[in-house]
């Protein structure tokens, strides 16, 4: 389905959305893609229609935890927070990620 | 589920919605273009939804191919396994159909359950059929009965064809139809004439005998068939399927109550049969027959004083002698599939013990437990689902292939209608 084809984006957006919520304790859906894209300067804008889906699987594979809470405005939504198996995930999913980095500057630095 | 979703989506949108409408856009722009940003909401939905059911269906295939392949790669395994499976399954399919033909089934009749057996009973006279005269007494002067009639039958050769043939024909007493309730598929029930003494000689012949005879022409209707000296005219063919009171009648002729011969009232023709009034319990019209008798018996002291009605359902009394020995055989088949559960469950077993290493290795690359599991359990599953097939397939050659063993009487009740 979708997730063969845009391979590397489903995997950078799951990478991201462990490590917004390794530096804040506990995020809704919307407090996560204003958090990449503040952090990120802009650079990076998560495509909303990938966040729910990625979200969902995170919770289907034990990563992430969520409950229902209030916001500071009084609303109610869905708080994300990483389980300890998430917190593993992430390590991994950062060193897969420094060292494809690593591997495609290596080529490309090659000339 | 699918609630909380919407809720949660809803949410991040009003949130987007908000931070344009603090950016300086109206309300109605603001939440319009959330949604716009936010894409299609439904897709989302079900987006999110069918993350759950892809990755389902995906390990699902990936557990059935596993299985697959480890059972072919055993196939002695496999191959035993599914045969006890199919043998125990086949057995409990066809002795379980035969009990629900004979035993649970209701007689192919209209309102069979209404059908009754009646018998005399006489301390002296072992037989239990009863006199023609007794019958009509019977069927005039009880309360509970619709109608009784009754039934005898012998063996004639029937001389009109090109060989003689040998049929069987059964002598009925008037009503036989009304206490069957069946109607002739085409013709007419017996006239008043034809029953009584002297009178045409008729038939009915059976829907077989017609097709075998006479083509199934309507024309048969009128013809004659040719019993001794007598020619017997045809009135009515029965229905297809009727073969009361068993599989070789093929003709029913009417037996003449007033008859010289027939006025003994310790004659024992009849096989009596009845038809209870709608809501008439069983109990009622025994006490109402043994009344009749009584009464009788009173008038006729000679010959009545010791005689007893006996009532039963007809059901009963023509399946009941088989009642026993189709329980014992079910008893016996369902020993049958328990040893061959445990069977299996021991060879399961054992294949399961000599696969620990397989399935440590599994443990340890990450796989839960309800992973392993439910790969092991598709392996049980088309096995127990190949087994189940093959036994169903086996139970239904048998039915055709295989006589069950009823009493001939029997034939009416597991043919229906």
């Amino acid at each position: 389905m979708g997730m063969k084809k845009n391979d590397i984006l489903q995997g950078t957006l799951v990478l991201l959305i462990l490590k917004s919520l390794a530096s804040n304790r506990r995020l809704h859906g919307y407090a996560i893609t204003t958090h990449i894209q503040q952090v990120s300067a802009q650079l990076l804008r998560v495509e909303e229609g990938s966040l729910y889906p990625a979200l969902h699987r995170l919770e289907q594979e034990g990563w992430v935890r969520a409950e229902w809470g209030k916001t500071e405005k009084n609303r109610e939504a869905r708080f994300y927070s990483l389980t300890a198996q998430g917190r593993k995930q992430l390590m991994q999913e950062e060193e897969s990620w420094k060292r494809l980095t690593e591997g495609v500057e290596r080529v490309l630095g090659y000339a | 589920m699918q609630r909380n979703l919407e809720r949660e989506l809803a949410f991040h949108v009003t949130e987007r919605a908000d931070e344009l409408r603090e950016r300086g856009m109206s309300e109605a722009d603001a939440l319009r273009a959330a949604r716009l940003q936010f894409g299609n909401f439904t897709t989302q939905v079900e987006r999110t939804r069918d993350m759950d059911i892809h990755d389902w269906l995906e390990s699902s295939v990936r557990n059935v191919r596993y299985a697959l392949r480890g059972l072919a790669k055993t196939p002695a395994f496999t191959v035993t396994v599914v045969l006890t499976l199919a043998l125990a399954i086949g057995a409990n399919s066809a002795v379980f159909s035969a009990i629900y033909a004979v035993l649970l089934r209701p007689l192919p009749f209209p309102n069979g359950d209404q059908l009754v057996k009646l018998a005399q009973s006489h301390p002296k006279i072992p037989q239990p059929q009863v006199a023609p005269v007794r019958l009509e007494e019977w069927n005039r002067l009880n309360d509970t009965l619709q109608a009784i009639t009754g039934y005898y039958e012998e063996d004639v050769s029937e001389l009109s064809g090109e060989l003689p043939e040998k049929l069987r024909r059964v002598f009925v007493a008037p009503r036989f139809l009304q206490v069957m309730g069946v109607v002739p598929s085409l013709g007419r029930d017996f006239s008043p004439q034809e029953e009584r003494f002297g009178g045409p000689n008729t038939v009915f012949i059976s829907d077989r005998l017609w097709r075998r005879r006479f083509d199934g022409n309507p024309n048969a209707i009128g013809k004659s068939l040719r019993i001794g000296t007598t020619a017997w005219t045809i009135v009515g063919i029965m229905p297809a399927g009727f073969r009361y009171p068993n599989r070789d009648a093929d003709l029913w002729s009417p037996s003449p109550m007033d008859a010289p011969f027939a006025q003994s009232r310790e004659l024992t023709w009849f096989t009596a049969i009845g038809r209870l009034k709608p809501g008439v319990t069983l109990a009622r019209a025994r006490a109402n027959l043994t009344n009749v008798q009584a009464n009788l018996a009173r008038q006729y002291a000679k010959t009545d004083a010791e005689i007893r009605p006996l009532i039963d359902p007809l059901k009963e009394a023509t399946v009941g002698g088989t009642k026993k020995s189709l329980w014992i055989l079910f008893g016996s088949v369902s020993l049958l599939l328990l040893i061959a559960c445990t069977n299996i469950a021991a060879l399961l077993l054992s294949r399961a013990t000599g696969r620990r290493h397989e399935i440590s290795v599994r443990f340890s690359l990450g796989a839960s437990r309800a992973a392993v599991a439910a790969q092991l359990l598709t392996e049980v599953l088309i096995l127990a689902l190949a087994g189940a097939a093959l036994g169903l397939l086996l139970a239904t050659s048998a039915r055709r292939e295989c006589f069950v063993p009823l009493p001939r009487t029997c034939r009416a009740s597991t043919r229906s209608g």
